[in-house]
């Protein structure tokens, strides 16, 4: 018997030929018109999400910006996103490198705190990932890393609710709080001048030392906030949501279009890789792998989603199919359309699952003669 | 088409601008020339002199005349030729033109050039400042008389007004009773001045634009040139802002790799009138409006945090972030002088009329 929850395109396949496809088909109707503004609620949801974590991660990574205070006095740089997500595990969102001490910190930064434990979760199951790899982190860095520290990053407003959680789990034992390698906590007000700040006091500790940096000076400069002046301007994240990725490579197509005064709407696959592919465009040390699959996940969601269509005659050369004549309305019809095809086809699938499901609770009996 | 000639000035060297127009102060008769007097202002950021005529005559401009620190300058048109004066200071960045050539046949030249060149721009005046100026000149010349003049209400102004102050509002005047009408309408309708002609019997009669434009008709040239020098002053702010601005792509070494990254230090707007979370629409609508594409827009409510890239309409890229107090604009890539006086003017006219540069 087929499980419940499951439902293959052949057995929706089934089901429209069968004598109830026409109704089912209405149903299927129906469910999207259901789903429809929800969906479009959540897609504009995550795509907000997506921005705050950026912004939030934007400012960690320019507090230690190459015209940085804490590089000039200290030698704090910041040198990657994301370290291991080429590997697919859980990962830290920021790499900050010390070259003369060959110490790393790496930050893990969380716009909201819906689940502070899970959040706490995560970032310890990203330790282990990163202490597991250490060979390898230093292969990509290029340098040794003799000592690391990790830190979770939260807006100022949240970091009660998370120190609380944390302090919790270190008193109750589910965290080892003589451990070597605990988490700190550094809170940002993005509101006030974008500060960024040590978070000294989390009481679960037996020494304040153990809720500060190793380094004396970083903790002193840290305490005190960075204000963040210059900035380290990447275009995107490999993490960043999908259309924010998009949009930054669609900008950039019209651009360098209008200024070589060709067509504005046609592009080869060769400059979305070279957009996607840049260090300065994704700083992340395996940016050539990393931008490889943005480019390949833009050209690939563009596609299915009828944002772009290929040039005939032209081999590696698309076109978007999105009206608009100026940069502004074409990036403006682009993620226009981008959210509405995306949310039609996300709710079309969901509406054809559930309307199968029903079909399938209604009469159990088909199922399994038809399963067999 | 009338040939007109412009107004003569002999083979001598003066030394900079200042001395030019202690030269007109003394010897400029407007009855002797056709048409009036033109004074264009600009600001640029060539570096010296020589980029900056190399950049006029790539645009078309050609040198008839050097007068020491003075060109005088052509520029062929389909009919006839455009002619005029220019001075370059190399300090304050700030170009001048002078003509007496008209203002629709043949100084849109001057004005193309100025939107044209993206290291120069025109003097933008600041509507505050243009308040200032009008109200300091009516201090100073009871008889003063206002003739016709153009006031605006941005959508934003914080301005007092009276009567419906939700309104953005331009209003143009034309009559002997100006002076008064403009008080009256500042008072009533929250307008400041955009431009004006003021006529001061027996004195001096011009017209001032706060595009950087100054039209002289009769009288004493100096109370214009001591307005000139109030918005040269005023530049200096500007352009000491836009050279701490940067974008570097910088070098960090480990051991074994070379890393880029990019970093860019903002140009900071301080605004007088806060921002709120809940105008974050109109901003977007305000941007949109000036053919700005907005790229990646975040607000959050906190007070307010926004962070987006911009496009602008000839393609230029920076990222702006704005709190309740501040709007930074960050440069992507190259910086461009026009493109940030554009944005500033930009701010001025349709976020803060008061914002200055931190």
């Amino acid at each position: 018997m087929i499980g419940v929850g499951d439902c293959s395109e052949d057995e929706l396949n089934q089901l429209l030929a069968s004598r109830a496809g026409k109704s089912i088909k209405i149903r299927i109707k129906e469910i999207e018109q259901e789903l429809q503004e929800e969906e479009m609620k959540n897609f504009t949801k995550q795509v907000e999400r997506s921005g705050y974590h950026d912004t939030l991660v934007d400012i960690c990574v320019s507090a230690f910006g190459p015209e940085s205070k804490c590089y000039s006095d200290l030698g704090y740089v910041f040198v990657s996103c994301e370290p291991l997500l080429e590997l697919g595990v859980k990962n830290f969102d920021v790499l900050i490198y010390n070259q003369r001490t060959k110490h790393t910190i790496f930050v893990q930064c969380k716009s909201s705190i819906s689940n502070p434990g899970k959040d706490i979760s995560d970032s310890y199951e990203a330790i282990e990932k990163v202490i597991n790899n250490k060979t390898y982190l230093e292969e990509k860095l290029g340098d040794e890393i003799r000592t690391i520290e990790f830190v979770i990053c939260i807006p100022a407003e949240k970091t009660d609710r998370l120190v609380r959680e944390l302090e919790r789990r270190e008193n109750s034992g589910e965290i080892d709080k003589n451990a070597e390698q605990l988490l700190l906590v550094w809170q940002v007000n993005k509101f006030e001048g974008q500060i960024l700040q040590l978070f000294t006091r989390i009481n679960s500790r037996d020494k304040p030392f153990k809720s500060q940096h190793t380094d004396n000076k970083l903790t002193k400069i840290l305490a005190d906030g960075i204000k963040v002046e210059s900035e380290v301007l990447v275009k995107t994240y490999p993490s960043s949501h999908p259309l924010k990725q998009g949009v930054k490579i669609v900008a950039d197509i019209l651009v360098k279009n209008k200024i070589r005064d060709i067509p504005l709407t046609e592009f080869s696959n060769e400059s979305v890789e070279l957009f996607c592919q840049s260090p300065t465009n994704i700083a992340h040390y395996a940016y050539e792998t990393i931008g490889k699959n943005i480019s390949d996940h833009f050209l690939g969601e563009s596609k299915a989603l009828g944002l772009i269509e290929a040039i005939e005659g032209r081999e590696g050369w698309f076109r978007f199919k999105i009206e608009g004549k100026t940069i502004k309305t074409i990036l403006s019809n682009y993620q226009k359309s981008y959210q509405k095809n995306f949310v039609s086809r996300l709710v079309k699938e969901k509406a054809e699952k559930k309307a199968v499901q029903e079909y399938r609770k209604n009469y159990p009996e088909l199922f399994t003669f038809q399963g067999k | 088409m009338d040939k007109v000639e412009i107004f003569s000035v002999p083979n001598i060297t003066f030394s900079d601008g200042t001395e030019f127009r202690e030269y007109l102060v003394r010897n400029y008769d407007a009855s002797q020339v056709d048409h009036e007097l033109t004074i264009i202002v600009g600001i640029t950021k060539h570096p010296s002199n020589i980029e900056f005529f190399e950049a006029l005559q790539s645009f078309g401009f050609s040198v008839k005349r050097t007068l020491g620190s003075v060109y005088h300058m052509e520029y062929n048109l389909e009919e006839g030729a455009l002619e005029c004066y220019v001075t370059h200071d190399n300090e304050t960045g700030v170009v001048v033109f002078y003509t007496n050539f008209r203002k629709t046949e043949e100084i849109p030249k001057i004005r193309d050039f100025l939107k044209f060149d993206k290291n120069t721009y025109y003097l933008f005046f600041k509507p505050l400042l243009m308040k200032q100026i009008s109200e300091k000149l009516m201090e100073n010349y009871q008889d003063l008389e206002i003739h016709e003049f153009t006031a605006r209400r941005s959508p934003r102004s914080r301005f007092e007004a009276r009567i419906r102050p939700e309104y953005r509002r331009t209003i143009s005047y034309w009559g002997d009773d100006g002076r008064e009408t403009l008080q009256e309408l500042e008072y009533q309708y929250g307008v400041l001045p955009r431009k004006f002609v003021v006529n001061i019997p027996g004195i001096i009669k011009f017209k001032i634009d706060e595009e950087g434009l100054f039209t002289f008709f009769h009288g004493d040239l100096r109370i214009l040139f001591e307005i000139l020098g109030k918005a040269v002053n005023e530049s200096r702010k500007t352009m000491e802002a836009y050279n701490g601005s940067s974008f570097r792509v910088l070098p960090i070494k480990t051991a074994h790799r070379l890393f880029k990254i990019p970093s860019s230090t903002p140009v900071s707007i301080h605004l007088r009138n806060p921002i709120a979370f809940h105008e974050m629409d109109e901003l977007k609508e305000l941007l949109e409006a000036e053919q700005y594409s907005i790229v990646d827009f975040v607000a959050q409510e906190g007070s307010l945090f926004l962070s987006t890239d911009v496009v602008s309409k000839s393609g230029y890229q920076f990222r702006i972030k704005a709190s309740e107090n501040h709007i930074k604009m960050f440069p992507i890539g190259d910086k461009n002088f026009a493109e940030f006086m554009q944005f500033y003017e930009f701010i001025l006219q349709s976020v803060d009329p008061r914002a200055e540069l931190a």
